[in-house]
């Protein structure tokens, strides 16, 4: 049996109000999915708070998924109109953990704690300049980046999901990676 | 430049279209010092998403994602969640109004009025409380029994 085949059968019972054989697809894709959440709105609070929304919701409409597509797949679209929804929602508002990540000055000049001679702290660091690139890309950008990054999707497969031409996805990356290269010039070698 | 040397770093270009861009890096600077960057980039992401952002991966959803489904209102098909639809949401006076008509229904069908009660039935027990009464009736003849619950 596939893994599609093993979803399908999950949500099959769940549909026969077995409401526990949802847990092992939660605890199959909530990682994935958080990350993918994380990635875009970029605060771990609500994308865990978005992320248990997004099986909310799709526990809630289980029987409109026919299994056309992987489960996952369908999982995936909610969670990213959840998550592009919430982004919008918060523009505006005050964003901590970008907030932190400006503590440390993009052009390069370090702040008093990073030339803490700590590890873990200059790790944090960098984190954090991570976070600070990201949020200076477009949301398109930064979702071609995670789908690339962190899910490894090919470029096919990111235009099928963000419903654009495979040049789109090309020309996406490439800028994005070009705005996290200037953004972490202070720690990349072809400065 | 861009979008071949994105390619080829994503590994989407043809074998063949790797060798000749490779051909391409093996003179030009510039773009072997863009991939180490981009390298560098995609290590930090990765790392990010496998460090830092690991505790989210070891603590399941599943307790706070079953709880609230429990307690909420259901599609429409989901067996536990109607059953706590009906527990949670059913308002006070429909349970009164049904044990009324009950009441009405027996009281009216002759069954339990003194006096008009079928020969066949007599009272085995009664139970007075101050918010309910409870009287047992039987057939004498089958063992047939009615309990009346009045509250």
């Amino acid at each position: 049996m596939t893994a599609a085949d093993e979803d399908y059968e999950l949500v099959r019972r769940c549909l026969q109000g077995e409401i526990d054989e949802f847990r092992e697809l939660v605890e199959k894709y909530q990682h994935r999915l958080y990350l993918l959440i994380y990635g875009i709105i970029l605060d771990r609070e609500q994308a865990r708070d978005l992320t248990q929304e997004v099986f909310l919701k799709a526990y809630r409409s289980l029987n409109k998924f026919k299994g056309r597509s992987r489960f996952y797949t369908w999982l995936y679209r909610i969670a990213f109109n959840l998550a592009l929804d919430e982004k919008r929602k918060m523009t505006g508002r005050p964003q901590v953990e970008y907030d932190d990540a400006r503590e440390i000055n993009p052009a390069g000049s370090r702040s008093r704690r990073s030339l803490r001679p700590d590890r873990e702290v200059m790790r944090e660091e960098l984190y954090k300049m991570i976070l600070g690139g990201l949020e200076t890309l477009t949301i398109p950008q930064r979702t071609a980046v995670i789908l690339r990054e962190w899910e490894g999707y090919s470029y096919a497969e990111i235009s099928k999901i963000m419903k654009c031409s495979r040049g789109t996805v090309m020309s996406r990356l490439h800028y994005a990676r070009e705005k996290l290269r200037e953004h972490l010039k202070p720690y990349l070698s072809g400065k | 430049m861009g979008r071949r040397l994105e390619a080829y770093f994503d590994k989407q270009l043809t074998p063949e279209e790797s060798r000749e861009y490779e051909t391409h890096l093996g003179r030009c600077e510039r773009c072997t010092r863009v991939l180490e960057d981009y390298a560098t980039i995609s290590r930090a992401l990765d790392s990010l998403a496998r460090e830092e952002l690991r505790p989210e991966r070891e603590t399941s959803y599943w307790p706070e994602i079953r709880s609230r489904l429990i307690e909420e209102v259901p599609t429409g098909w989901s067996y536990p969640a109607r059953k706590k639809l009906w527990l949670w949401r059913r308002p006070a006076w429909i349970g009164l109004a049904v044990s009324a008509a009950a009441a009405l229904i027996i009281y009216f069908s002759g069954v339990l009025v003194p006096g008009r009660l079928p020969a066949n039935y007599c009272r085995i027990d009664k139970l007075a409380a101050p918010d309910h009464n409870v009287m047992i009736y039987q057939d004498k003849s089958d063992g047939f029994t009615i309990i009346w619950l009045m509250e």
